[in-house]
C-alpha cells in the first residue's frame, strides 16, 4: 500500500500566452484555462481515474474540448493570470477506518484521513470558481433521516499509519487523534470530517494536508473537536494554501454521534 | 368644530398609530432569526393592531363613548356577523390552527387532494399554491384543515422508489448487485441511508422487485431520471430482459391439427 509519490505542485500562478489557451492534469480530472481579449474562460473535464496520481504541469493546447464544462467571465481587461489554489470540501466528508476501531477507556489513537479537494480559481483576488476534482457521492449523516447534516461519503480507508497513507494530488490529508476520556469504549465504524472548518497546507513534494484534529470524547457522550492551528507535524514546512470555509472557533463540541455515526 | 375632547381623541389617535409602527417594527426585530417570515409577518400585525386598537379604545372613552355599551354592541354584531359569514369564519378559524400547526411553510412542496404546488402564501382565509404548469391555486384553509396534505420538502432527504421486474430467466442475486452497483457509482444517491432492495412478488410475466435510492431532496428528480436511465443501459449491457405481458397457452384436450395451405397463384 505504501506509495513514496510526490507530485510536482499543481496550485499557484497560471498565465496563458496572450488570447491563448492551456491545460494542466491535476489527478482525475483537466484543467483548462484560456485568456482571451475581454474574458477568462475556464474548463473542466473529469472522467480519469480517481486513484490517479499523474499532474502535469501547465502546457499550451490549442481550444478547450467541447466535452469539458465551460465558464465564461468578462473583464474590461482581463489580468494576465489566474491563481489555482486547493480549497477543503464545503461539507463534512465521511470515511471509515479499514475496520471498525474500537478505542477502550483511557486510550487514544491518531488516524491519517483523506478527502477530496475543491479547484479554486481566482483572478486579481476575485474567486471565480470552484470545482471538486472528483465528485464524490452524497451521503447523510445523522441519527434519522429527519435529523442530521448533508455530508459527502468517501471509499477511502482512514489509517491508523502515515505510512499506509496514499496520497493523491487531488485528495488532503487530515491526521485526527481521538482521545477516549468517557467511561465507555468508543466504537469508530465511521468518521465525518469537519471539513469546511479546515486550512489546507501544500508541501513542496506536492502533498495536501489539511488542519490537525483532536477529537476528545468524554464522559457526557459529547466529543470536544479542536481544530489545530498551523500544519499538523508531519507535514513539515508546508505553508497554507486555503483557510476554513467556516469561521467557527477552533473548538466545537459535537454529539458522539455527530462525529463517529 | 372640533371641541377639545375630540382633539385629544384625535392626539392620542395619532400617537397610538406612531406607537403602534413602534410596536411592529419591534416585534419584527424581536422575532427576526426566531421565527419565519410567515410568523414574523403576523406577529408584526397583531403588535400594530393590539396597539392601535388599545390606544383607540382610550380615544372613544375620551369622546365619552360608554364602553360597555360600546362592547354590548360589538358582541351583537359578532353574532349577526358570524350568521352571515360562516365559511369565513370556519376558514379564518382553520386559518389560526393551520399558522399553529405549520404543516407547511412558504416555499414547500405540498400535494392537497389531486394538486401538487409550491405554496407562496398562507393567509387567513386561503393557501395560495403555484403547481408546476404555473397554474395559481387557491385553496380554502377550511379544505386544508380536513383533509390529507403532503409536504414534500419538510426532510431534508428523500426516498426515490422503482418498481421494476425482470423475466424468470435472471438471477435475481445478480440483478439485485446490478441494481446496487448502479446506485454506487450515481453520485446523487446517498451512501447512507443505504440502497434498499425488496423483493415484491413473482408476477404475471416478470419477478418483481422495489429498488429505493435516497437521495437530498434538491436532487430528487435527477436521480430520478439519472438512476432510471443508469437501471435500463446496465441492463441491456448485461443482458438482462425486463419482459412484456405474455401468456402461456396450454390447451386442455388434443390440440386442432392446423394446415398452412398456399392459395397463392390460383387466384386470377
Amino acid at each position: 500500500m505504501n506509495e513514496p509519490l510526490s507530485f510536482e505542485p499543481w496550485w499557484g500562478e497560471v498565465s496563458p500566452r496572450d488570447t491563448g489557451s492551456v491545460a494542466l492534469r491535476i489527478g482525475p480530472a483537466r484543467v483548462f484555462l484560456a485568456r482571451l481579449e475581454h474574458e477568462w474562460r475556464l474548463g473542466l473535464l473529469r472522467g480519469g481515474e480517481e486513484s490517479s496520481t499523474v499532474t502535469e504541469p501547465a502546457a499550451p493546447v490549442a481550444a478547450i474540448p467541447d466535452e469539458a464544462a465551460v465558464e465564461r467571465f468578462v473583464f474590461k481587461i482581463p489580468a494576465t493570470g489566474a491563481r489555482l489554489a486547493p480549497a477543503a470540501a464545503d461539507r463534512p466528508v465521511v470515511s471509515r477506518p479499514i475496520n471498525p476501531l474500537n478505542i477502550p477507556v483511557g486510550e487514544e489513537t491518531r488516524l491519517y484521513v483523506s478527502s477530496p479537494v475543491w479547484l479554486r480559481v481566482t483572478v486579481d483576488g476575485a474567486t471565480l470558481i470552484e470545482w471538486p476534482l472528483e465528485r464524490p457521492t452524497d451521503s447523510w449523516f445523522g441519527p434519522s433521516t429527519m435529523e442530521g447534516e448533508a455530508c459527502y461519503a468517501i471509499k477511502i480507508l482512514g489509517r491508523t499509519r502515515l505510512d499506509d497513507v496514499v496520497w493523491r494530488p487531488h485528495r488532503a490529508v487530515t491526521p485526527v487523534r481521538v482521545v477516549n476520556e468517557g467511561d465507555a469504549p468508543l466504537r469508530l465504524a465511521r468518521l465525518a470530517l469537519p471539513a469546511p472548518n479546515l486550512s489546507l497546507y501544500g508541501a513542496a513534494n506536492g502533498k495536501l494536508w489539511t488542519s490537525a484534529l483532536t477529537a476528545r470524547a468524554s464522559r457526557e457522550g459529547s466529543v470536544a473537536v479542536e481544530v489545530e492551528t498551523g500544519a499538523p507535524k508531519e507535514a513539515g514546512a508546508a505553508v497554507e494554501l486555503c483557510g476554513p470555509r467556516k469561521d467557527e472557533a477552533g473548538s466545537f463540541l459535537r454529539s458522539v454521534t455527530a462525529i463517529f455515526g | 368644530m372640533l371641541t377639545i375632547p375630540m382633539l385629544r381623541a384625535l392626539v392620542i389617535l395619532l400617537a397610538g398609530y406612531v406607537a403602534a409602527r413602534v410596536a411592529r417594527t419591534m416585534a419584527g426585530k424581536a422575532a427576526k432569526g426566531r421565527l419565519d417570515d410567515h410568523h414574523t409577518m403576523i406577529a408584526q400585525l397583531a403588535a400594530f393592531w393590539i396597539v392601535l386598537g388599545l390606544f383607540g379604545v382610550t380615544a372613544a372613552n375620551e369622546l365619552g363613548f360608554n364602553l360597555q355599551v360600546l362592547l354590548g354592541a360589538a358582541g351583537i354584531l359578532t353574532i349577526a356577523v358570524g350568521f352571515a359569514s360562516q365559511t369565513s369564519a370556519s376558514n379564518l378559524i382553520s386559518g389560526l390552527f393551520l399558522i399553529g400547526e405549520r404543516p407547511f411553510s412558504v416555499g414547500d412542496l405540498i400535494k392537497v387532494g389531486d394538486t401538487i404546488g409550491v405554496v407562496i402564501s398562507i393567509d387567513l382565509l386561503s393557501v395560495k399554491l403555484r403547481t408546476f404548469d404555473n397554474l395559481y391555486v387557491r385553496i380554502p384553509n377550511e379544505t386544508l384543515i380536513k383533509t390529507e396534505i403532503v409536504t414534500y420538502t419538510r426532510f431534508p432527504v428523500r426516498r426515490v422508489d422503482f418498481t421494476l421486474g425482470v423475466a424468470y430467466k435472471e438471477d435475481l442475486e445478480r440483478v439485485r448487485g446490478i441494481v446496487m452497483d448502479v446506485a454506487d457509482k450515481n453520485p446523487l444517491c446517498l451512501d447512507e441511508p443505504q440502497p434498499v432492495f425488496i423483493f415484491k412478488g413473482f408476477g404475471a410475466s416478470s419477478q418483481d422487485f422495489l429498488f429505493c435510492v435516497w437521495t437530498l431532496q434538491a436532487n430528487f428528480l435527477e436521480t430520478l431520471n439519472s438512476v432510471a436511465i443508469e437501471i435500463k443501459r446496465a441492463f441491456d449491457r448485461e443482458g438482462i430482459e425486463i419482459p412484456f405481458p405474455q401468456v402461456v397457452v396450454n390447451a386442455a384436450a388434443a390440440p386442432l391439427a392446423l394446415t398452412l395451405k398456399d392459395d397463392r397463384g390460383k387466384m386470377g
